[in-house]
């Protein structure tokens, strides 16, 4: 069996923002990423005319459609180790369970999140007003 | 349409507390009309493009549903720019299309101003660029995702500022 190591990242993030960021980074990574919604069981792709989903709290990201369906087959069997995330979104912080925290995929995507998430422009108030003339 | 749907294009801006696009609108009566004509030069724009894209009251009330955040975003650039270029350009970053490049030259001197930005697909093998020679436009620039990823540079996501 994979174990899972939790990583907790604080972010100013709404949970919807911190959401698009966490779909949007693992794309960049897969681009044939594959999201289950925990809560529903429900699986969809990423893309196409559709914009990236952002109501979700916790969802499981696989690589692609066939290893969400391997690990629909075999449940967390070492062979598919690094193929898939489970992301938790909450007020102020973002949950990210990884198979192993030093894997090059799981820095390459802890370290995006770590960075994106602390932007300041979640963080900052803008101008009260835009060109609106 | 549940309690918490706006019904048209005021309601929805103004449920995204994003009434200044209305109210600091010169003359303001007019605010939702420019809006509107805004949205339709979108659409043709995204049509030229081969995009099937439609930028109305209808499918951003409908988008606003499961999407607020983005179509929130959206409404703070449509009240930043009227340039419809940078409107589609801003919805296919929101359809999960990378930055993947951004040049800007202003020259004082040659009053010279341009903004060039060009999206990818995921697999990075299809280049779409958007072009704009409005200094005003540099704003939207605020809005885009700022990381690193390995330590390399990143511009993704566009995403609604905290307005004040």
């Amino acid at each position: 069996m994979i174990g899972g190591v939790d990583i907790v990242i604080p972010t100013g993030a709404s949970p919807r923002d911190a959401m698009v960021v966490s779909l949007r980074l693992i794309k960049r990574i897969w681009p044939d990423v594959v999201i289950e919604d925990a809560d529903s069981g429900e699986k969809s792709v990423i893309g196409g005319t559709e914009l990236i989903p952002e109501g979700m709290t916790d969802v499981f990201v696989y690589q692609n459609m066939e290893m969400a369906k391997k690990w629909d087959e075999l449940g967390a069997e070492p062979e598919l180790i690094d193929t898939m995330i489970h992301i938790l979104v909450r007020q102020d912080e973002v949950t990210v369970v990884v198979d192993d925290p030093n894997s090059k995929m799981s820095r390459l995507f802890l370290s995006g999140m770590k960075s994106a998430l602390r932007m300041n422009i979640f963080a900052m108030a803008g101008p009260s007003q835009g060109a609106a003339a | 349409m549940t309690p918490n749907q706006p019904n048209d294009l005021e309601q929805l801006i103004r449920m995204c507390g994003e009434g200044w696009i209305i109210d600091c609108f010169f003359p303001k009566e007019e605010a939702v009309q420019r809006l509107y004509q805004t949205l339709k030069a979108a659409t043709a724009e995204a049509n030229r493009r081969g995009l099937s894209l439609e930028f109305t009251e209808k499918s951003l009330v409908a988008s606003y549903e499961k999407h607020s955040a983005q179509v929130n975003a959206f409404l703070q650039a449509l009240g930043t720019t009227r340039n419809p270029v940078m409107l589609v350009m801003v919805w296919r970053i929101f359809q999960g299309q990378k930055i993947s490049r951004v040049a800007m030259r202003y020259d004082e001197a040659q009053a010279e101003f341009r903004l060039e930005v060009t999206l990818a697909n995921p697999y990075g093998t299809q280049e779409e660029t958007y072009k704009s020679t409005d200094i005003g436009d540099a704003a939207l620039l605020r809005h885009f995702g700022i990381m690193t990823m390995d330590d390399k540079p990143i511009f993704d996501g566009f995403y609604a500022l905290r307005l004040g």
